[in-house]
């Protein structure tokens, strides 16, 4: 994880379990917009307005038009569906622990074939996040727990800041799971957690209260948001990615996490 | 915040990019005359090494306050082999093709420059015939524009 600016190639897109980044070429505006409430009495001196419901989205993915079996963007947007999206964007970098993610869960409302100076380019937009799977957290940007890479063992390394200071909130969270392959075992399942602790070291680390996957099978590809037990979860400072391979051998998987405020 | 603009490290990390059969100059050691022995070499262009160079504001502020960046193309010379050096005057031109793919293959996909700069391959403004670092002595070659963006503070 660096600090600073950035620029838009080390971004990516995680979308059900599948990694876009390759066929995408711009995506957003990233969006979290809060409506307001006029809420002004006769006699106020100043005309105020009170924050109402967030909208959320994940605005337009102009991409490569592209019919790879599987993954290609064709094949994974010719039938429009609710997508699970993360995209951690990289500080001068791929993206690591630590930097920040934009996640949510998003209807396809639209896909769109063009072309563009003899290229053909696909186009999906994306609706304010989905009304059937409302959240419980209305905040979309968290922070990239675990990089898509492949894991063949437990989490023994320490985590990030999530904080950036001592102590510990009260406000829950949730994380989003991407996993995209798995090899070795019969069943090739595993269950991906959340852990957290007041002090970064190993042993400090323990599981946060409902943020795990349960025991899923990782050789689909898959993807999902899952809560803290409640909105009232202490979450204390440090944050790390863990793993129970339950029965499979390797595991490539991205995890971000986001604290309720 | 200071300003850095890191035109000598890119350029270094450049040379370090490893081909086969290439030697490629680091702006210290751009030859002082093209050695039929020492080619293929890949260097600097000594007059025009930096081009097209422009300072961009990004925030409010002067001097080293403000955030910023920079756009400039980094010019580079292959000299592959002395015109009609071997048995006809094209006999070295498919190799040379083959070098200049090589060359432009490496450069489009490394990720050694992934700091804080943007690198990309502008173009191929010259192919064919080059001249060695005097301008005197015909080679099969090209030059090849590389394109940096880098942030300032």
């Amino acid at each position: 994880m660096s600090e600073g600016r950035t620029i838009s190639r080390f971004t990516r897109v995680y979308g059900n379990g599948l990694d876009l980044s390759g066929y995408t070429r711009t995506i957003g505006p990233l969006a979290w917009t809060y409506d307001v409430a006029e809420y002004t009495c006769l006699s106020d001196a100043v005309k105020g307005a009170l924050p109402n419901k967030a909208t959320i989205s994940a605005g337009t993915l102009n991409g490569v038009f592209d019919t790879t079996a599987s993954t290609g963007l064709h094949i994974v947007a010719v039938t429009p569906t609710v997508w699970d999206l993360m995209i951690p964007i990289g500080i001068r970098a791929i993206p690591a622990m630590g930097d920040p993610v934009f996640m949510g869960k998003f209807l396809q409302k639209e896909y769109q074939v063009s072309e563009s100076g003899g290229a053909v380019n696909a186009t999906l937009s994306f609706n304010a996040w989905d009304l059937s799977d409302l959240p419980a957290y209305a905040n979309p940007w968290g922070k990239l727990a675990k990089a898509n890479l492949a894991v063949t063992a437990v989490n023994s390394a320490v985590g990030y800041d999530d904080l950036g200071g001592a102590g510990s909130t009260t406000g829950g969270g949730y994380m989003m799971y991407q996993v995209f392959a798995a090899s070795g075992g019969t069943a090739h399942s595993a269950n991906i957690k959340i852990q957290h602790a007041a002090t970064n070291s190993d042993g400090s680390f323990a599981d946060l209260g409902g943020c795990a996957t349960g025991v899923i099978v990782c050789s689909t590809p898959s993807a999902g948001i899952v809560n803290t037990t409640a909105i009232t979860t202490e979450v204390l400072r440090y944050i790390r990615w863990q793993i129970v391979l339950t029965d499979v051998t390797s595991v490539t998987f991205a995890l971000a996490f986001c604290r309720g405020k | 915040m200071t300003v850095s603009i890191g035109i000598t490290a890119i350029m270094t990390a450049l040379s370090d990019l490893s081909i086969t059969g290439l030697t490629f100059c680091d702006t210290s050691e751009i030859p002082e005359g093209t050695d039929p022995f020492r080619v293929p070499m890949l260097f600097p262009i000594p007059d025009r090494f930096i081009s097209d160079f422009v300072y961009t504001r990004d925030s409010y502020g002067g001097g080293s306050t403000a955030l910023a960046h920079v756009n400039y193309n980094i010019n580079l010379r292959l000299c592959y082999a002395p015109m009609a050096s071997g048995r006809g005057l094209f006999d070295v031109y498919p190799s040379m093709v083959a070098m200049v793919v090589l060359i432009l293959n490496k450069l489009i996909v490394s990720d050694t420059l992934s700091t804080a700069v943007d690198v990309q391959v502008a173009g191929v403004p010259v192919f064919g015939k080059v001249f060695d670092i005097h301008n005197n002595i015909p080679y099969h070659g090209a030059e090849i524009t590389v394109s940096v963006m880098e942030f300032v503070n």
